[in-house]
């Protein structure tokens, strides 16, 4: 029990600094692709290549001076990043990281819980997630702040049931809600290719759902409304400086980081990878591989989300509503109809 | 261990539903609403309905009270806003919560305790045998609530389109 | 006019086809002409290091 328990430990406090390391580092690629993008070179003065900028940034943050408005609410000003940051932490629970690990004579397992309703808690958790930004947003008492979250609120609620319904289709073709499960099933082998049946071969239309919704969910462009600058002056963080600020910033991007963990997981095969049982090596070097794969697909997921940031111009807030019910939901009930009768056919 | 789950739990959520009560501002009242589903989800866990616990969550926490919440900040009340404080609706209020109360304390006055002590085991709530039973033993009162929920949803949007035409 | 970029274009008002409607292809289309340029070399020029001669 206490060896469990020991492992467990071990194995959140890992999870916990990649992803705040993630986060990090993706403050600085998102500006380094963004200026790539526009022919600039981007931060290259603070260290080599510029990469201790997230640094500097960071002490930045840190000594800058607090500042609650007068008339804010305090308590609840403090409350709304936090509960941002807590929110965008805690699904990293049910995220396998990797296969099992043989070492010291067990099997440590490399995620942290098997939740049996594994999908249904990041679900649970993004919901929440709204809160930090509501909470925020009105407790600044600033006419700006209330319509960013206001308008983050109503985008995600609104794309959270787009996002549900493309779930379902896959949970019928997995039979599964746990997590651990769905990855383990893309392990088997199909053509002969061991570890490359991956949902986005049943689900395509079901995936293209998700990841919308995900950029949504995350409030990244092309869904960026909340904190659209040239109306809102920054959305729901107008008032909010020093750490605060960071906590908002920072938990959009691991937001970013957690739903590409979630979208390699679910469609891309988790730590699965191409010919994994075939190439003969031990089992612990296969999940180390794994891995290394998973996360290599999470980094082209973050370049994906910051390529289509510096590429797409912002939605008119009618065009984002009338994309979330009357485009993207009947698409996902008509994939929901047509995943039903292909498994009623296929039996 | 779980006795004492139980015990904090149960302050936490009385607590919380206290203050839902007796807070002045409504959003702060919403926002202890939230605590108080919170911990009662909490229980459900105690009871290993793992799926209810979650379900809880998604619906009243992270859907219903979100448009709650929503509507409250739009409005935008305070305390200059208050209409008049009439004692009808206070009264009203005491009686439902009254009957309600008298209806749960005969439920579970008739209840046995040694059958309910059985009826916990560790698989009872889960999604599985959930959906076994739903689509088994109830499938008549399943699909009547779903009907009610569609007709619920078609009358939503009907009341939607009247308002568009009126303006 | 003449146009003196020879770019413009001129801007009819038709229904958009389903194609079109989809967005997704003129999507593709943007995605493809931003990294065109993130692979392209960068014409800065880094001040206090590098010095161009002014003609």
């Amino acid at each position: 029990m206490e060896i469990f328990l020991i492992d467990k430990i071990v194995l959140i406090v890992a999870v916990f600094g990649i992803t705040l390391l993630f986060a990090l580092y993706s403050t600085y690629a998102e500006r380094k692709v963004a200026a790539f993008i526009q022919d600039r070179l981007g931060p290259n003065r603070a260290g080599i290549f510029g990469l201790l900028q997230p640094l500097a940034d960071g002490v930045k943050f840190f000594l800058k001076e607090e500042f609650i408005p007068k008339h804010a609410d305090k308590a609840l000003f403090i409350l709304g990043p936090s509960i941002s940051m807590t929110t965008a932490l805690m699904t990293s629970a049910v995220i396998p990281w990797g296969n099992s690990l043989e070492l010291f004579d067990r099997v440590i397992s490399l995620q942290i819980t098997d939740l049996n309703i594994g999908v249904l808690y990041v679900f649970a958790v993004v919901s929440i997630g709204v809160y930090g930004i509501m909470i925020g947003g009105w407790a600044s008492n600033n006419k700006f702040s209330l319509l960013g979250a206001l308008r983050a609120s109503s985008q995600m609620i609104s794309y959270e049931i787009a996002m549900g319904l493309s779930i379902i289709a896959l949970i019928m073709t997995t039979g599964t809600l746990s997590l651990g499960e769905i990855v383990q099933q893309q392990g088997t082998p199909i053509f002969g290719i061991s570890g490359a049946s991956w949902n986005i071969i049943y689900q395509p239309l079901g995936f293209l759902i998700f990841l919308i919704c995900a950029f949504a969910e995350c409030n990244r462009t092309p869904f960026d409304l909340p904190e659209s600058e040239n109306e809102l002056v920054g959305g729901y963080h107008t008032e909010y400086s020093s750490m605060k600020l960071g906590f908002f910033l920072f938990a959009e991007y691991t937001n970013m980081f957690i739903s590409a963990a979630i979208m390699s997981s679910l469609y891309f095969g988790g730590y699965n990878f191409p010919f994994m049982d075939q190439l003969g090596l031990p089992h612990n070097l296969v999940t180390i591989l794994g891995t290394i794969f998973l996360f290599a697909k999470i980094i082209l997921f973050i370049f994906l989300f910051m390529w289509v940031r510096w590429t797409l111009p912002r939605f008119r807030y009618d065009q984002l509503m009338r994309m979330g019910w009357k485009m993207l939901i009947p698409l996902a009930l008509i994939n929901i109809i047509i995943t039903g009768l292909l498994i009623i056919v296929l039996k | 261990m779980d006795q004492l789950v139980f015990l904090i739990l149960s302050i936490i959520s009385i607590g919380a539903a206290l203050a839902v009560i007796f807070s002045k501002n409504p959003v702060y009242s919403v926002l202890f609403l939230i605590l108080t589903f919170f911990s009662i989800a909490g229980h459900y866990v105690l009871l290993n309905a793992e799926f209810l616990f979650i379900v809880h969550i998604i619906v009243y926490a992270g859907a219903i009270l979100v448009l709650f919440l929503f509507v409250i900040m739009l409005l935008n009340l305070n305390k200059t806003t208050e209409t008049g404080k009439s004692m009808l609706p206070k009264i009203a209020g005491a009686i439902s919560g009254g009957l309600l109360l008298i209806v749960l304390l005969g439920a579970v006055k008739g209840l046995n305790q040694a059958e309910a002590a059985q009826a916990v085991n560790a698989d009872m709530g889960s999604v599985k045998n959930l959906g076994k039973i739903l689509f088994d033993e109830y499938l008549l009162p399943f699909e009547v609530s779903s009907t009610l929920f569609l007709s619920a949803m078609i009358g939503a949007v009907m009341l939607g389109k009247k308002n568009l035409k009126d303006h | 006019m003449h146009s003196l970029s020879n770019r413009s274009k001129v801007v009819v008002n038709k229904e958009m086809t389903l194609k079109e409607r989809m967005y997704l292809p003129a999507i593709f289309g943007g995605m493809m002409i931003t990294i065109k340029h993130f692979f392209k070399r960068k014409p800065t020029i880094q001040y206090p290091e590098q010095k161009k001669r002014v003609q």
